[in-house]
């Protein structure tokens, strides 16, 4: 009896080591998850960085920067409207900067990036057949340069059809970044051309280093974006779909992160509405990420900064005009 | 630099309104035009320069009563307020037909129809109401100044259909 005791653990001694054990780990997930964050989110600006680096070696090399795309069958008013169809995205135009060379020589850019069969004005024709001509085809390449570490939504499986796809049965991969460009690209074809009030991208932008009067560092260039969102489907890389304008933080959406809108309409009212971080729900053109508590954006002059959801729509406003004149200190 | 971001929500907290800033305050009234009730439009309370915040906005209903939504970046759940201050107020024609028999949106499994799809409006009862002015519908062109007290309360809107 006594040889037992003086061999084995008791029941309390068992417990005891059990609770320290669970007491480190208690303290230890909660930190490596932390420092996991912390290391997608530097992931995740330096790729945003790389990007803005591109738009510079773009401009050196062409005098201005790229447009956010053309020849839009998105936009709804006719009058406005290219009577060539594009659909392109200008991030295609950044792929040779991106180390992307060999994908670049393999998109048409003379023809079409997607068929949007479902286009929103009658007067933009589609120019070539992006099925036929190979761009539809190089859609659904996921490209990690464009890809934020910390989204775990997946980069396929919702940008296909007749508004969301590329064309045919294709289907397109999303993007963490695109182009700081207006929500009303949506309703008015080629607005950045005919408003006042401009961003740095638009439909057929093309924006010189000059023309950014409120100062580069002043300017928002790049935002970041989920891979999912509720209304549309997602931002796909190659080419420009329904609702798929780029990014606006400072109009009807203003701000970033934005799962829940109830104001929007009655059914997106929580209850029906079940929101879900990393879903992005809006009108459109939102930016969010899943970094805690706010998202990357690249200013003008190249530098990423991660600006805070909690930050008043009027600096929004005033962070993306190219020339609004107006002062911004920058959270 | 987890010091540095540490230093930025702070001072981001002190001129935030809403989450842990300032308190936001319920806001709600009705809007007509011409002495009509403006039924089934969206409002949009837009933060005018100095006035803190994400803004709001809301819904008539049938009567052309609305009662504010705050947008807060980052939230899960409703919260009726709006931080107190200027707003420009924009009113539009809601993204889809707002209808009493509107089938209740799941969590959006599937890519959802977005604004200006034909399948976004399958409803039996598509209410519309009264048209709008197209100077309301514009931040830029909209005459509606308002300014929340302190205190909120009821904010009624009245538009004129004499002004295009």
């Amino acid at each position: 009896m006594s040889m037992r005791k003086r061999f084995a653990f008791t029941l309390i001694e068992l417990l005891v080591v059990i609770a320290i054990i669970a007491i480190l780990i208690g303290l230890l997930v909660p930190a490596v998850q932390k420092v996991r964050e912390a290391a997608n989110r530097m992931s995740c600006s330096s790729k945003m960085k790389q990007l803005a680096l591109a738009a510079f070696s773009y401009e050196s090399a062409n005098g201005k920067f790229p447009p956010a795309g053309t020849g839009y069958q998105l936009c709804q008013s006719a009058a406005t409207a290219d009577s060539a169809g594009f659909n392109s995205n200008g991030l295609v135009l950044l792929l040779p900067y991106l180390e992307q060379e060999s994908l670049f020589k393999q998109f048409n850019l003379t023809q079409a990036s997607s068929l949007m069969a479902a286009g929103m004005n009658a007067t933009t024709q589609v120019v070539g057949n992006p099925v036929t001509n190979g761009n539809a085809a190089l859609a659904s390449q996921e490209l990690s340069i464009l890809a934020c570490p910390s989204d775990n939504n997946p980069a396929t499986g919702r940008l296909s059809g007749s508004y969301y796809g590329p064309g045919g049965s294709f289907q397109g991969a999303a993007t963490n970044y695109d182009f700081i460009t207006s929500d009303s690209d949506y309703g008015t074809c080629n607005n950045w051309r005919t408003s006042a009030v401009k961003r740095m991208f638009g439909e057929n932008s093309n924006t010189r280093t000059s023309s950014v009067l409120d100062g580069l560092s002043n300017t928002l260039m790049f935002g970041e974006t989920t891979r999912y969102h509720v209304n549309g489907a997602a931002f796909a890389w190659s080419y420009r779909g329904h609702v798929m304008t780029g990014i606006d933080p400072g109009t009807s959406d203003p701000g970033v992160n934005f799962w829940h809108l109830p104001a929007v309409h009655p059914t997106w009212q929580n209850p029906p509405y079940t929101p879900i971080t990393g879903r992005i729900r809006t009108w459109w053109a939102s930016a969010g990420s899943l970094h805690p508590g706010g998202a990357n954006f690249a200013l003008g002059d190249g530098s990423v900064r991660f600006i805070s959801e909690s930050t008043a729509v009027t600096l929004w406003d005033r962070m993306c005009t190219i020339a609004g004149g107006e002062v911004v200190n920058l959270p | 630099m987890v010091r540095l971001l540490l230093f930025f929500v702070c001072l981001s907290n002190l001129t935030a309104c809403g989450n842990n800033g300032p308190k936001m305050v319920p806001v709600s009234g009705a809007v007509t035009i011409d002495g009509v009730p403006l039924s089934f439009k969206t409002l949009l309370f837009v933060p005018e320069s100095g006035t803190p915040g994400g803004g709001a906005g809301a819904s008539t209903n049938e009567k052309g009563e609305y009662k504010l939504l705050a947008s807060r970046g980052g939230a899960l759940t409703d919260f009726h307020g709006v931080c107190p201050g200027k707003y420009k107020v924009v009113i539009t024609e809601p993204m889809f037909p707002i209808s009493q028999d509107m089938p209740a949106t799941t969590t959006g499994d599937t890519p959802a129809p977005a604004i200006g799809l034909p399948s976004a409006a399958k409803t039996k009862k598509a209410a519309t109401g009264p048209s709008i002015p197209v100077v309301y519908a514009k931040r830029e062109t909209s005459p509606l100044m308002v300014t929340v007290p302190d205190s909120g309360g009821a904010i009624n809107l009245e538009l004129s259909s004499k002004l295009k």
